[in-house]
């Protein structure tokens, strides 16, 4: 049977992708695979149009090619995690310290600049591979031989919002379709009884950008996150105070009376089918998400493990949300958004220390540090590290001198870190270099495209394949950009 | 080494950069800097280097990146990235910069040794003495862009047939496919009212169209249907859509636009009044040149990053501002032309005849427009300001009246309201004076406060929300609770109503209860309970601690208190007096309703235009020759002087849109609104019509309907008129098994293609089921979210806003990007790309939202409290009217049965509750 077998998901489709017609585009297209098979001209990819059958959305499909990662978790540090306390170890810093730094301009972001200033936690030789990383968060220090770290990442926009908004989405703007949505909209999930794409907030507040960190844009609405957290249960999951469950059902077998009634004037109409179909998961979604969200089934041990039981209740929540997305993952969830760090408050709610770095800094890393060390340890004890590709990113790094005050590092989008972990990229590696100063990547530099190709990759995806026809453009994760990074594949 | 030598050399010369990036060597830098026409020889000296270096890859047999290099017109046009060549312009020319550069992923020839410095040397003298290619200076500058594709063509003169039903016979016919059988009349009673209106219809509108025999029954449903004013509420939602209209800026902040809400209403009225759409677009261009400010508001109703967001740096600064204007360009491209302009931004049209200068020129229409406020003139003025005296007057006259009832306070519903003019404080303290019986102190269960909000948003109203909550910030205190005989001071905004939620005075009056707000809020009312749910049987021991004589004062801000109402409780009024104070009441809140009138509008603020350069690749810091404004070369667009004052050069673009541009113009609205109509357009791509849009099904059709929308004065109820009428939109929508088989989108239209309610008619008919939707038109849009308290914090949903929200969903407050925790799974825009077909997605959160969310209930026991009174307590006759109501039908027997036994297990609000879930009632048939 034809899995494009009704006419919403034909239309969300748009069929002009098979379509032959040599004047149009997709025919030149078509004509343009062939010259390029036999070799004649570079090849323009010939867009996939995952085969989604309308009763079921998020039912598994299959990847462009074979895939190392079967299902993506990433961790998102909001706020922008300076790389130069953390993994990007310069030397350089400690000598040049206090000095003005050269060429550099009287105003960044947030205003003038201020001297140079070493990293404010030492920096030790971490596992077999010696590689230095710093004091602040000791606990994923230990697992260095685990990451794959790139040091040459650029981003585009020095604004939180926008860059959330590139590295999630590919586009500064507001109103593209995430990463999670692009790859459930692909992929599909292993579990229909849970959402395919999962985006699970800090136990402090929404990121910068919002919803748009896990949108669907312009990809049909199955495809959003599901925006919720260890505190913080679906919307709507339960019935209300004061329905009962027998009356639940009740409602529940009368609809499908009244819809089964209906549908006999519209035999086969798959649209209507496809809407009796999702009562039925949702019913399913009412039993299984409890299940997953009931954390008091851990044990004693793994609760004190990633810090649930800490006494702080931010580091407690953020360890519950870190088991909750352990929980998703084996369930078969294929993706999940697990954020630290909140909205722009100065520095006390995420990452973005402006100001009193050392405090808010140490204060962010023993929030993130044994938790989401915990979880990396915990996926690789069940087996699931192998085949689960675990992303750590921020929106860009920060700077090697102060800003005026001389107390907090601002906007760095010329060179930061982010790193990989798991299934498919090499273990104990580092890729690319930022400058002496660590300021701007001068070494294999890179772009959030070619991050988020290379993510799309171990899915299994071809960025450039994996697009959807807008407005009469084919638009991508990737925009026109992005080139895998072959380098840091295992 | 050889390079080496010669960069360290030349960094000891060198003067700093040009504008262009910084991977540029120093070498080559100074090659471009180097002098003018000292002994160049073309052939030898650059023809060569082009031939020899260049012409392989950018030449006859291949031309990557769009790009010729043999001849100098193809150089001075450019190729995906803009121009090769700027005359005289060595630091702006590409292909120079593309010879120095150290980056070896753009160094040009990509191949073999870089050119020497003196090769660039040579080059870059030739750019700069005037780019003389001998024989060739007689050639046009830019290459003149015409097309043959369709959608560029004049419209056609001379068609086969005069309807809509001949057109898509012959092609049906030639498919071997027929047209359906006429839809009965209940479900064309449906289709119309929620495809033209986005209500359903009513039972007796209904039963008196199934039970008009005359012939010309369905035309005057239609033309009544047209000539509501419900027509412009549903429809404008569609144009809102495609240029993402919303309340806020978007981004982080997020913060409200207070003042953008005039244009959406400007929209709903013109597509009431059926303003020709000629006319309708130049408003929307240039409004403010006929006196229209309001209709500006289409240029400014992107999202846009606040000025923090952007940051300080002057390049972030500069980008940010062309983005603004980029979103200007987009609305205009995509909603009006059909076309992917947007796509010229950075390199020539890959696929269209598109530019990079038609961009630019397209931007420079815009460049001395700014995203803000404006002074809101109207176009009636002289009778608005009559009018605003009239109203005065009244609000004087009624003023006047109230005065001459005693002081008092209404009782029932164990409520007390008090309404004063509005003002701006962070404190409220209610002072009781004296109570009923002396010798108790006075209790109360809830103290609330409303009013506009804060005063920066003082043009929107905030009627659902209770500032003094506690969940909002709101602290409580008082002289002295009893908390043997009731709660602490923090019962006084608990939410709670009730008994054992009840703040009692620890002594007799004097006493006070305070609420202190978390931020300073403008305030016009305040509310305060007794016992509040028991109100309807409120006993003499209730009334014992009641309040008789208060004042309520307000904090000044200086230190002191205002009393803004002084009041007494008179008891034994007549019902009567009552009565007619209420009433006077609610006329003064109705006339200051309507007196209230923003002075300035969101709707752009214009100044001297900046100039506008082409800009390399896009990029900000590379520009290259100025640009004057216009429309596009293809459609005969002029370039306008650089120096064309500001109005007059939007004048031109809408003049240019419906005058050269009109065949395409026309051609992309009527096929927007066949979309609208059947779901899919003529050219199913709405906002592409280029050559990678999809060409339409029926391009003689679409001619003929853009011809005649043309000749019937670009009148949209028109083309409403010709659609619905047509025999393929009156036909049946029952799938037919062979039929689907080879047509299964119905494209050809054997049948008409039934489709999923959107969020809005969902929303709009759920109320209107209830019988409780709110048809008030226009105004500030009803915030159903929490007040903001930082202005970061995100948008949450009040979990019931409560009647001030049961308006059409159009009136309610669109927040970019937020998460209303009901309809956005309906695949409701988040606004913030042009939209121009939502889709039509099934998820299992539409059904937990749709079963379980607070909205339902809420209209599920409005429906069944309208059930009982129209049709009595008979459970049968409740389920009929329950059918009537949502399904403009009958039940079947077995259907009715169904219905029955649910409600008599679990009564008739989870009947309701099923049947707002049901397929029937969710599509339009």
């Amino acid at each position: 049977m034809d899995h494009h077998d009704t006419p919403a998901i034909r239309r969300l489709l748009d069929r002009r992708g098979f379509l032959t017609d040599c004047g149009t585009a997709a025919g030149g297209m078509a004509l343009a695979h062939l010259l390029a098979r036999d070799g004649l001209l570079a090849a323009p990819a010939v867009p996939s149009r995952p085969a989604i059958v309308a009763t079921h959305p998020s039912a598994a499909r299959a990847s462009h090619f074979a895939a190392k990662a079967e299902r993506l978790l990433v961790i998102f540090c909001v706020g922008a995690v300076s790389h130069l306390d953390t993994w990007d170890y310069k030397p350089s810093l400690y000598r040049h310290a206090g000095e003005q730094p050269p060429n550099a301009p009287a105003v960044t972001f947030q205003g003038p600049i201020g001297k140079l200033a070493k990293p404010f936690w030492t920096f030790r030789p971490r596992g077999d591979s010696g590689k230095m990383v710093s004091d602040l968060m000791p606990h994923l220090a230990e697992l260095t031989d685990e990451i794959c770290f790139i040091h040459s990442l650029t981003a585009k926009n020095s604004a939180h919002t926008q860059a959330e908004n590139f590295l999630s989405t590919g586009f500064t703007f507001e109103g593209f379709p995430s990463l999670g949505a692009w790859v459930t909209y692909a992929l599909g999930s292993d579990n229909e009884n849970l959402p395919a794409f999962v985006a699970i907030a800090d136990p402090r507040g929404r990121p910068q950008a919002g919803p748009n960190n896990w949108g669907s844009g312009f990809l049909p609405a199955a495809f959003q996150g599901t925006a919720f957290s260890a505190g913080e249960p679906p919307r709507n999951l339960r019935p209300a105070a004061g329905i009962s469950p027998a009356s639940s059902r009740a409602t529940a077998d009368l609809l499908a009376r009244l819809n089964a009634s209906h549908g006999q004037r519209y035999p086969g109409d798959s649209d209507l089918a496809a809407r009796i179909s999702s009562y039925e998961l949702a019913a399913r979604m009412q039993l299984s998400i409890p299940g997953v969200l009931d954390l008091d089934r851990e044990s004693p041990r793994t609760l004190a493990d990633y810090g649930a039981t800490a006494s702080d209740p931010i580091k407690a929540g953020f360890a519950r949300n870190c088991i909750l997305a352990r929980r998703l993952l084996e369930e078969g969830v294929r993706v999940v958004q697990l954020f630290n760090g909140a909205f722009a408050s100065g520095g006390a709610l995420n990452w973005d220390s402006h100001s009193e770095i050392v405090k808010h800094h140490g204060n962010h890393a023993g929030i993130l540090d044994q938790p989401a060390a915990a979880l990396l340890r915990d996926l690789k004890a069940r087996g699931m590290l192998d085949s689960t590709l675990v992303v750590f990113c921020t929106e860009f790094g920060r700077l090697p001198f102060m800003q005026a005050n001389g107390t907090g590092r601002d906007h760095n989008i010329d060179g930061f870190t982010c790193w990989l972990a798991g299934a498919g990229v090499k273990r104990g590696f580092s890729f690319g270099a930022t400058d002496e100063l660590g300021w701007k990547a001068v070494s294999d530099r890179r772009t959030l495209y070619d991050f988020n190709a290379t993510i799309l990759h171990l899915l299994g995806l071809d960025h450039e394949r994996l697009s959807f026809p807008v407005s009469g453009t084919e638009r991508r994760l990737t925009d026109v950009h992005g080139h895998v990074i072959h380098e840091v594949l295992a | 080494m050889r390079r080496l030598s010669i960069v360290a050399v030349c960094l000891l010369m060198l003067a700093p950069l040009p504008t262009n990036s910084s991977t540029v060597s120093r070498a080559a830098d100074a090659a471009i800097d180097a002098p003018v026409g000292d002994g160049i020889d073309f052939e030898r000296d650059v023809l060569s280097i082009l031939r020899a270096r260049c012409a392989a890859c950018h030449g006859p047999d291949a031309q990557e990146s769009g790009l010729r290099v043999d001849s100098r017109q193809a150089l001075l046009a450019g190729g995906d990235v803009g121009p090769a060549v700027v005359p005289g312009e060595p630091t702006k020319t590409e292909i120079l910069r593309r010879m120095a550069t150290t980056d070896p992923d753009e160094r040009m020839p990509p191949e073999g040794e870089p050119l020497t410095a003196a090769e660039i040397a040579a080059v870059s003298r030739w750019v700069a003495g005037g780019a003389i290619w001998p024989g060739q200076m007689e050639a046009a500058a830019s290459v003149s862009r015409t097309s043959d594709h369709w959608a560029f063509q004049p419209l056609t003169e001379s068609f086969a047939h005069d309807s809509i039903d001949f057109f898509l016979a012959a092609e049906l016919a030639a498919r071997g496919l027929a047209p359906s059988p006429p839809a009965d009349r209940r479900t064309l009673i449906r289709r119309l009212f929620l495809d033209l209106t986005g209500l359903p219809p009513t039972p007796e509108e209904v039963e008196a169209f199934v039970a008009d025999a005359s012939p010309q029954a369905v035309e005057a449903l239609i033309d009544r249907l047209l000539a509501s004013p419900r027509y412009g509420e549903r429809w404008s939602q569609h144009w809102l859509d495609v240029i993402r209209y919303a309340d806020t800026r978007g981004y982080e902040y997020n913060t409200l636009r207070d003042h953008a809400w005039p244009y959406r209403d400007w929209v709903i009225d013109a597509l009431n009044r059926d303003l020709p759409y000629d006319r309708f677009l130049f408003q929307q261009l240039a409004g403010d040149t006929v006196g229209v400010d309001a209709a500006t508001g289409f240029l400014v109703t992107a999202p846009l990053p606040s000025p923090p967001e952007v940051g300080e740096e002057p390049a972030a600064i500069r980008q940010a501002r062309l983005n603004s204007l980029d979103e200007v360009v987009q609305n205009v491209g995509a909603a009006v032309l059909g076309l992917t302009v947007g796509c010229a931004r950075c390199h020539n049209h890959k696929f269209d005849p598109i530019s990079s200068r038609d961009y630019y020129r397209m931007t420079a229409v815009f460049s001395g427009m700014h995203y803000d406020d404006r002074p809101w003139r109207r176009d009636n003025d002289a009778d608005r300001s009559a009018q605003i005296r009239d109203i005065e007057q009244a609000i004087k006259a009624v003023g006047l009246e109230l005065a001459g009832f005693p002081q008092w306070r209404s009782v029932d519903q164990g409520r007390f309201s008090d309404s004063f003019q509005p003002v701006t404080t962070q404190r409220i303290r209610v002072n009781v004076i004296a109570t009923d019986a002396t010798s108790e102190g006075p209790a109360f269960d809830e103290l609330e406060v409303w009013g506009t909000g804060m005063p920066d948003q003082a043009s929107i109203a905030l009627p659902a929300t209770n500032l003094a909550a506690a969940t909002l910030g709101g602290k409580a205190s008082s002289s002295g609770a009893a908390k043997q005989v009731g709660g602490d001071d923090d019962v006084l905004n608990d939410g709670k109503y009730g008994k054992e939620s009840t703040w009692v005075a620890d002594r007799r009056p004097p006493a006070w209860v305070q609420i202190d707000l978390p931020h300073p809020a403008r305030i016009d009312r305040v509310t305060w309970s007794r016992d509040r749910h028991l109100a309807e049987q409120m006993s003499p021991d209730h009334a014992s601690r009641l309040t008789s004589r208060w004042a309520i004062e307000v904090d000044d801000g200086k230190g002191g208190w205002r009393t803004v109402v002084d009041a007494t409780r008179t008891s034994g009024i007549d019902a009567e007096t009552a009565e007619r104070r209420r009433e006077c009441e609610e006329k003064l809140a109705e006339l200051q309703r309507a007196a209230f009138q923003p002075r300035v509008v969101f709707a752009g603020r214009f100044t001297s235009p900046d100039p506008v350069h082409l800009l390399l690749r896009g990029d900000p810091a590379q520009p290259t020759v100025p640009v004057g404004p216009g429309g596009l070369e293809v459609l005969r667009g002029v370039e306008l002087a650089g120096d064309t004052p500001e109005p007059d050069r939007r004048v031109a673009l809408a003049r240019w849109l419906v005058g050269d541009a009109a065949p395409l113009v026309a051609r992309a609205i009527v096929n927007r609104v066949w979309h609208h109509h059947f779901g899919t357009g003529l050219v199913s791509t709405t906002s592409d019509f280029g050559t990678s849009g999809e060409r339409p099904s029926h391009p003689a059709l679409l001619d003929w309907l853009a011809r005649r929308f043309i000749d019937h004065g670009w009148s949209l109820k028109s083309l409403h008129r010709d659609i619905v009428t047509s025999a393929a939109y009156r036909q049946a929508s029952s799938p037919v098994a062979a039929a689907v088989a080879l047509d299964p989108d119905s494209r050809l239209l054997w049948r008409y293609p039934p489709q999923r309610l959107d969020a809005e008619s969902i929303h709009d008919a759920m109320l209107s089921a209830a019988g409780v939707l709110d048809l008030v038109m226009g105004g500030p849009g009803v915030i159903t979210y929490h007040p903001k308290v930082r202005q970061f914090d995100e948008w949450r949903p009040l979990e019931d806003p409560g009647p001030a929200a049961w308006r059409r969903m159009i009136y309610l407050a669109k927040m970019r990007g937020t998460d209303d925790g009901m309809f956005k799974v309906f695949d409701l825009p988040d606004c913030g790309q042009v939209r121009d077909k939502r889709g039509e997605s099934t998820t299992p959160l539409q059904a937990l939202n749709l079963m379980n969310g607070p909205f339902t209930l809420r209209m599920a026991e409005k429906l069944a409290t309208r059930l009982r009174r129209e049709a009595g307590d008979e459970p049968s006759a409740q389920i009929d009217r329950l059918f009537a109501i949502l399904f403009s039908r009958r039940p079947l027997a077995a259907e009715r049965h169904a219905c029955i036994d649910t409600l008599r297990s679990e009564g008739l609000e989870t009947v309701c509750i099923a049947a707002f879930n049901s397929n029937e009632f969710l599509v339009r048939p």
